[in-house]
């Protein structure tokens, strides 16, 4: 049972964890390496807007799972175990940083007690200014509970507190023979740039009392490190910065960071992109969902995909994504092969599930075979508000539908659905192969001719696992039948 | 199958009857042929062709309430209807029937005092092979529902 532990550092690995949640949700496979991801996620700004909706999503896709898992040979839909390592209520899923909350950069470096020396060095390293609403305000003062705004150099410092941490310990003691890590970060912001060298040289140099510390020294680690992707409206955190700061990182990893990993991803986007308004965190920091994000978290699909024996070396394998055309948008038609391979299908019968349930299911619960027949029924009090699994899987959902939105409206344009079509429609460049007796069973009625003959082969099992199989062999046999 | 029939008798009268047993007024005996098996056998078929249509050849999501169920009962039950009515009447019409069955004659004279079976025996008989009809059909509905994809919980869930 080995696992993955998945460090999503900053803004950038909130939402590339959003997107990875996802596609396990659409059922992708880890394949055979990989039985369990552990996602953990370092943000001192615990009140953005990214993070909160990637929690919230980590959650449901927890609870979700916990439901389908008491098959233990399930496959499909939310088929990968997702485990908390930090329960502790309103800091699920994070690693703490301690001391940050509350605090200015220089209350949390002892400016005030500094003197001599010591206090000349930080003048010398932490003197500029950020602006500040249009106004420039020095390093010093700025508030460390809403991140390190495009500062990686405060990052390092506020960072370096992994050797003794609780919740690093908590991970390390987790972590056993055969398990992995993977680290997303951006290279162009504050919090993600400064943290990933710094966890990266933790785990290469652990030593006691980190518990496993030999383990963690010689894990297999991977990484994707997410080079600029969208630009910024003007305001405190200058975009135009973002390509300066990205050649110094790329400069500073390649001797530093890159000997280390045993894969490396990097991926970006450097025309076409969107202006996110300028926020410099909390609520207000809530960027769109993008494609790269997206083809990032494919990335992870793609390490765990990876024997042991392919990425044994360190600072051998790098990697990029690419795509030939994408000036019209990107839908399946552009993916490549082995994109393609690993995600259409489930994505494809991810949103026929969703689509059913937004349209069809209140129709046809209660009259259709699928619903009742057999020991277990799906009544209508399974859909019904007070319902804990429906309602957590519509929130589930509803995530997903915003998530594909986003992707949509952003730029490059990533457009897998036609939301304006009906159902069989609406895959994009993508329409059902013709047959003969198309014009007898279409659309929803179709999907339930398929949902009812799924609903034969499904054992006597709970609601939940049976309302799950049900969809997913349904729109597997769908999909295949009809478009593959 | 007469027997079947013959419970229903006192819808559609006893003359009728022993003319669908085959009664013979020559010999005065059942020596025509018993025309309840024949109509009996179509009925059957008929009412599980019925059956067979529904749950596995139109088989359809859109057709699996139990009012879709109900229109092919009262489909088969018509159809029935139709094809006792019609037999009977093409028998009464050209005088089939024996004629001790058809008349009450003046002994004497041999007048027909009454007409013992009329159009109404003939319609009464149609709706009792409807009713029959419908009897099977619900028969074989429960019995052959099972393995339909679609229409295995119709009329209502097993």
């Amino acid at each position: 049972m080995a696992k993955l532990f998945i460090f999503g550092i900053g803004g950038t690995g909130s939402r590339v964890i959003k997107s990875l949640s996802m596609i396990l949700a659409s059922g992708v496979s880890l394949g055979d390496n990989i039985d369990e991801i552990v996602p953990i996620i370092i943000d001192v700004d615990k009140g953005n807007e990214d993070l909160t909706r990637t929690i919230e999503i980590l959650k449901n896709y927890e609870a979700i799972h916990s439901k389908v898992a008491s098959n233990a040979n399930y496959k499909g839909f939310f088929q990968t175990k997702q485990t908390n390592l930090y329960p502790i209520s309103g800091n699920e899923y994070r690693l703490t940083i301690q001391d940050v909350q509350g605090k200015t950069f220089g209350q949390y470096i002892d400016y005030q007690t500094q003197t001599g020396a010591q206090k000349d060095l930080t003048n010398l390293l932490f003197s500029g200014n950020q602006d500040d609403k249009g106004k420039p305000k020095p390093l010093l003062d700025m508030d460390m509970a809403i991140g390190f705004q495009g500062n990686p150099k405060l990052g390092c410092v506020v960072l370096n507190q992994f050797k003794g941490n609780n919740d690093f310990d908590t991970f390390a003691a987790n972590f056993v023979q055969g398990d992995r890590i993977f680290i997303i970060s951006s290279i162009h912001g504050g919090t993600g740039a400064a943290g990933f060298p710094l966890l990266l040289k933790n785990l290469r140099n652990a030593d006691v009392p980190t518990p496993n510390s030999a383990l963690l020294r010689s894990a297999i680690i991977g990484a994707i490190t997410v080079l600029p992707y969208f630009q910024l409206k003007d305001g405190d955190i200058k975009s135009a910065d973002f390509i300066s700061k990205t050649k110094a990182a790329l400069q500073y990893y390649l001797k530093n960071v890159n000997p280390s990993l045993n894969s490396m991803y990097y991926i970006g986007s450097g025309s076409n992109t969107h202006n996110y308004e300028n926020n410099k965190g909390g609520t207000a920091q809530k960027n769109d969902a993008h494609f790269v994000e997206f083809a990032g978290a494919m990335s992870i699909v793609d390490f765990a995909l990876q024997s042991d024996i392919m990425i044994a070396s360190q600072g051998n394998r790098f990697l990029e994504f690419g795509i030939d055309d994408f000036t019209n948008g990107i839908d399946f038609s552009v993916l490549g092969n082995a994109s393609n391979g690993i995600i259409k299908k489930p994505l494809i019968q991810y949103h026929f599930f969703k689509m059913y349930l937004d349209y069809q299911l209140r129709k046809s619960i209660n009259c259709q075979p699928w619903s009742n027949r057999g020991k277990v029924k799906i009544t209508k009090d399974f859909i019904n508000p007070t319902s804990g699994f429906y309602q957590i899987l519509d929130s589930f959902n509803k995530r997903f539908g915003e998530w594909v939105n986003e992707m949509a409206l952003n730029d490059p344009h990533f457009t897998p659905f036609n939301q304006d079509a009906h159902l069989l429609n609406s895959i994009s460049n993508n329409p059902p192969k013709d047959s003969f007796m198309n014009f007898w069973k279409t659309n929803y009625s179709l999907f339930d001719d398929y949902l009812n003959a799924a609903e034969r082969n499904i054992g006597n099992t709970t609601a939940e696992l049976k309302f799950i199989e049900l969809f997913n062999k349904a729109t597997s046999n769908l999909f295949t039948q009809r478009y593959n | 199958m007469g027997t079947i029939y013959c419970w229903l008798q006192s819808l559609f009268g006893q003359d009728l009857a022993e003319h669908l047993w085959g009664w013979d007024m020559s010999t005065q005996d059942y020596t025509k042929p018993n025309q309840f098996n024949t109509l009996g056998l179509y009925m059957v078929v008929l009412s599980f062709t019925m059956v067979f249509i529904f749950y596995y050849i139109i088989n359809h999501p859109r057709f699996n309430r139990w009012w879709s169920w109900l229109i092919m009962l009262l489909i088969n039950a018509g159809l029935n209807f139709l094809y006792a009515w019609l037999i009977t009447l093409s028998d009464l019409s050209n005088n089939f029937i024996s004629d001790d069955l058809m008349y009450v004659r003046d002994v004497s004279t041999n007048e027909i005092i009454t007409q013992k079976i009329i159009e109404s025996n003939c319609i009464y008989f149609g709706i009792t092979n409807a009713i029959i009809a419908s009897v099977f059909f619900i028969l074989f509905s429960f019995a052959f529902r099972w393995w339909s994809k679609n229409c295995s919980t119709c009329p209502f869930p097993n």
